[in-house]
This record gives C-alpha cells, structure tokens and sequence, in this order.
C-alpha cells in the first residue's frame, strides 16, 4: 500500500462524517501522515507493507493516483493492471488483479500484454475517465463520407 | 523637599526598564493589540516586515504554537526565527507547504498510465521509517500490486 493524500479530510472540501469524529485533517507535515496511516494500519488490521509518499506528493502525481488507484507491476517494469482511479475503477482493478496473479500462479509465468490498440475515439488519457459526466462520452461515431472512404 | 533631577532621572529609568523588558526579542513589536498574545494576524504584519518573501504563515503558526491555544506566548514566539528557517530548508517534519497548496498539488494529473507503461519507480520510506523500499528492487523478482489510498 502507497498511503497518500487523504481523500475526505475534515478541513477538506468534502469531507466525510468519520473523519471529523476521528480526527483525519489534511496532513500538515509527513509525521502526520504517518500518523494517519497508522491509524489505518491498526483500525484495519492491514498485513500488507504500508509506504508512505512524501510531502511533495511526487509518487502520487506520478500515478496520477488520487484519491485511490490499483496498479499492477509485472517483473519487467511494465504495467499489466492499471485502473481507473476513484471509487469506480478500485473493484475492478482489484478484480483484473487477482486474475492475472492467479493466471500467474497457475501457470508460473506472466500473461502476456494485450496489443496496443488504437484509439478511435481519441479519449486518450484516461485520468480523468473516473469523474462522472467526464471522460464517459460515447465515441465519436464516422461520418457517412468517412465510412466511404473519403477524407 | 522633592528633588526634580532624582525624580526625573528614576521615572526615565522605570520607562526605560519597561520598554526594553516588553520590547525584547520582538514580542512587544509584534503584539500591537497588546494583550501579551501574538496571533496569527499579528505574526504575519511582523514576518512581512523582518522576512519578506515568507509565505508559510500557517505552518509557521502551527509549528512556534505548542499549546494550541491559537496564539503565541513570548516564549512561544521566541522560537520564530529558527521555525521559520526550518520550514523554509523544507526539513522533514515541517510542511514546505501549507494545506490548501498541498491539496493541489496532490490532485495534479500528468498523463495517464496505461498498461504496457513502464511503471514510475519510487523510493518511499515504510511506516516505521526504518526501512526503504525501492520499487526496482522487485525487477525480475516479483510482480507488485500497489494500492494508493487514505484513510478517508
């Protein structure tokens, strides 16, 4: 686990109702953030490693991470899992996740990438896919002329 | 009979001793409202004029008030100068940035990862801040899923 920013802080701009009761408030300093994810690490039981980002948020923003994101990391360096971030895209990260670990724990070696498609509708990055009314837009369907072959 | 130089000469004295006791290290200066408080207004009007370019208010005002009572003692606000330094050097522990700014920063978007990516490495401290793990060290060895989150 990467602990970063917090996504519902009580001095946030959303914050939620346990948050206040427990006290999580926008990390000041990385004691703090420590601190934090401690409380996590104890409330619920985690048995995974648990590493702490930086105040400059640099692995964060290099995952383009926040508020919640899964990736998977193959041995090679590349990227075999890397879901949507938020809400949305978590279950279904966690679920392509135990897929392709119990492919490779069956088969003692890595499913292979899928082919690089290309983008039709030209939605590109994905990093905004998650937010609703954004990023979710239906392809632009062709032309009649376009279909025909003609530019 | 009342001697005017003595007089004169002691009340001087008085003024002198008051001003220099209340006035040291600043705290007079600072505290304009004179209630032997500084507040976080007050600290600012002072930093603007001793250390212009300062911008870190609240985590200076956060770091020098032990108590957090929402303003600063004299002996609270003697610590200024060096806090200040302290967050200015960004050493861990202080905040370089105060929270609306490091809200910010958090939610940046550089361009979206996709799978096939390589996968940005890290060094990032583990929770007990003993050991360090280096997201290459598991090259060849071991897949790795990360899971970014809070607690909220």
């Amino acid at each position: 686990m990467v602990y970063i920013n917090e996504a519902h802080a009580a001095d946030g701009r959303n914050p939620v109702a346990y948050a206040k009761e427990k006290g999580i408030t926008e990390h000041d300093d990385y004691r703090e953030r420590c601190t934090t994810a401690q409380m996590l690490v104890d409330d619920k039981t985690l048995t995974i490693p648990c590493l702490i980002d930086g105040m400059d948020n640099k692995i964060n923003q290099a995952y383009s991470a926040w508020p919640d994101r899964i990736f998977l990391v193959r041995t090679d360096g590349k990227l075999a899992v890397a879901a949507d971030r938020g809400p949305w895209g978590f279950k279904p990260g966690l679920e392509a996740s135990r897929q392709w670990l119990k492919l490779f724990s069956e088969s003692g070696t890595e499913p292979e990438l899928p082919a690089v498609k290309k983008d039709p509708a030209g939605k590109g990055d994905d990093a905004d896919s998650f937010r609703p009314g954004r990023g979710n837009r239906a392809p632009i369907a062709p032309t009649q002329s376009e279909k025909n072959g003609v530019n | 009979m009342f001697q005017c130089p003595t007089f004169l000469s002691v009340t001087m004295l008085v003024i002198m001793i008051c001003t220099h006791t209340y006035g040291q290290g600043g705290f007079g200066e600072a505290d304009a409202n004179r209630d032997a408080k500084v507040d976080a207004i007050e600290l600012e009007r002072n930093f603007a004029e001793k250390l212009p370019g300062f911008t870190q208010f609240n985590a200076l005002f956060k770091e020098l008030d032990a108590d957090k009572d929402g303003s600063l003692s004299e002996k609270e606000f003697a610590n200024r100068m060096e806090a200040a330094r302290k967050i200015m050097a960004g050493q861990p522990g202080t905040n370089r940035q105060p929270g609306a700014a490091n809200r910010r920063n958090a939610r940046q978007r550089p361009a979206g990862l996709k799978i096939g990516d390589v996968a940005p490495t890290f060094q990032l401290k583990s929770l007990d801040g003993k050991a360090e793990t280096d997201l290459d060290s598991f090259k060849g060895k071991k897949p790795v899923v990360l899971i970014f989150g809070s607690y909220t």
